[in-house]
């Protein structure tokens, strides 16, 4: 589904990722775990059009994805969910989910309502606040809200950058079974978390990536087991 | 003439000109909001339109259809403007960009004294008739114009943003310009279309105003910088906050003008000005807008 092939991407004159390559195939969740400033952001945001690579390709199916600028790349199908959520605050739920359909609302207008309908089944505590201020919703129910806004975009890829962050555990849980959901429904997920042990749980497979170089790529459950995994990211430590 | 009817005489002919200043003040916002400029061009767009219509009229055309093809004019040559001028140096500082707008405010000014010269024009008002008398305070035919103008403007201004789903792109992109590029709402489209939007308040407000205030070509320095004290006043970036600031600022001018002195009129605003900044940079009217992270 989404290929990237040797990906480049430099800030400044800063080579933040060197040489990446990853996969997802349709329908799967696959997560990129790493430390802080390991460029798992600037990953997600170069695919989604937001930093221009300096080398290196993005396929979409068989289709080469325009790069840039961003707001291309969402028609090609890919969409990112961005760190901090990003809601617009000041605009109501309602409108805040609209505005994620802003590619296709002129030509696909008939179905945007009922794909609204769709969305607020999906995330129960945004049922009956649509006329509600984005910005008066807690830090929880606005990560529902931009994914639910990134799905407007009937993305073929999600990408989900830090949906955990900042978030009490229990909401953390109630948005990983969220994303279960939406596999189970087809929907194909890319996501970066720093809560490495929640995000390998509910991934189908991991990559995880260490300072702009894949170190380990694998099956989730199976980086979940492996000590030197456990140890970097997962908090166990060796001799205890 | 009593002091009370003294009084509304001041308050009617301060909304006159208010409701022009917030027009003016409408299109700082919304290019500001939008783009992160300060258009300082904003006046000149206000003078373009007044003389393009004396223009218009002069060779015979019909009072609507000057005001159409006016408004029309304005929006291309801003448009061509924001093109050219503004989109071409899009990855300079916010404060870069607001030189080339002083720039381009000092050239349309030149231009425009070539072309319609230094001689003021005037303008017949749309309408004969009048001055009407309201409690012994008197109101010319032109003023209700204006007023009205103004109503109805910031009457669809309002409606657009609140209703309409391009508005709504344009305040997400207001809001949280990177979220907006990321649902695929293009922010140099946007910016074309606040300019442009903004040279058709700026141009309807300069036919309006022309037929009381005579149209020169520098006439749009100081409704610009009037323009600005009041969106500065409304805190610059709330568009309720411009038109309060507007009219707020049209009245204390006109006040100051009568009980003091003309001469101190556009002191008062400055004055204005300055005691905004220095005591509350954000704005009497700036709403701070709740976020929660």
């Amino acid at each position: 589904m989404l290929k990237v092939v040797q990906l480049d991407t430099y800030h400044g004159r800063i080579r933040v990722l060197k040489n990446i390559s990853l996969h997802v195939e349709k329908g799967e969740i696959v997560t990129i775990v790493g430390a802080n400033g390991a460029g798992k952001s600037t990953l997600l945001g170069t695919i989604a059009g937001v930093y221009k690579p300096k080398s290196g390709r993005i396929f979409l199916g068989t289709k080469q994805t325009s790069c840039l600028p961003a707001e291309k790349v969402v028609k090609d199908g890919i969409i990112l969910v961005p760190e901090r959520r990003e809601v617009f605050d000041s605009l109501s739920v309602l409108d805040n989910l609209r505005l994620g359909a802003f590619h296709r609302y002129y030509t696909d207008k008939k179905t945007i309502e009922g794909d609204i309908e769709k969305i607020l089944a999906l995330f129960p505590p945004l049922a009956g606040r649509e006329k509600q201020l984005a910005g008066t919703l807690s830090g929880g129910e606005q990560q529902m809200l931009a994914i639910g806004r990134g799905l407007m975009a009937n993305p073929k890829v999600l990408l989900l950058d830090e949906p955990s962050l900042g978030l009490a555990p229990l909401v953390v849980k109630e948005i990983f079974e969220i994303l279960l959901s939406l596999r189970k429904q087809g929907t194909t997920i890319l996501m970066v978390e720093q809560n490495a042990k929640a995000a390998l749980k509910v991934a189908d497979r991991a990559y995880i990536l260490e300072r702009g170089v894949i170190s380990h790529a694998g099956m989730a459950r199976e980086l979940l087991q492996d000590s030197r995994v456990q140890s970097a990211y997962l908090g166990a430590r060796l001799h205890a | 003439m009593s002091l009370a009817s003294e009084l509304l005489q001041y308050v009617l002919s301060g909304l006159t000109m208010g409701g022009i200043y917030a027009l003016v003040a409408l299109g700082f916002v919304i290019i500001h909001n939008v783009t992160g400029i300060i258009n300082f061009a904003q006046g000149e767009f206000v003078m373009l339109g007044a003389m393009f219509m004396v223009t218009l009229i002069g060779v015979g055309a019909p009072t609507p259809l000057a005001i159409i093809l006016s408004v029309i004019l304005v929006m291309i040559v801003v448009g061509i403007i924001e093109f050219g001028a503004i989109r071409s140096a899009k990855k300079a500082s916010p404060v870069t960009l607001v030189i080339i707008t002083i720039g381009l405010s000092t050239a349309i000014r030149g231009i425009a004294l070539l072309v319609w010269g230094t001689n003021p024009y005037k303008l017949a008002p749309f309408t004969k008739g009048g001055p009407y008398h309201i409690g012994g305070a008197t109101i010319v035919p032109q003023s209700l114009w204006v007023i009205g103008t103004t109503a109805v403007l910031l009457a669809l201004t309002l409606f657009m943003f609140e209703y309409t789903y391009w508005g709504k792109a344009l305040r997400a992109c207001m809001v949280n310009k990177f979220a907006a590029r990321l649902m695929g709402i293009s922010p140099s489209r946007m910016s074309l279309f606040a300019f442009v939007f903004s040279a058709a308040l700026g141009a309807l407000a300069g036919m309006v105003i022309a037929p009381i205030t005579y149209v020169t070509y520098d006439m749009g320095l100081m409704l610009g910088l009037k323009g600005f004290v009041a969106a500065v006043l409304g805190g610059l970036s709330s568009t309720p906050g411009a038109v309060i600031g507007g009219l707020a600022l049209g009245v204390i001018e006109s006040l100051g003008a009568g009980l003091l002195s003309s001469g101190y009129k556009d002191g008062i605003s400055f004055i204005i000005l300055l005691l905004v900044l220095f005591l509350k940079p954000g704005g009497i009217f700036g709403t701070s807008g709740t976020k929660r992270v």
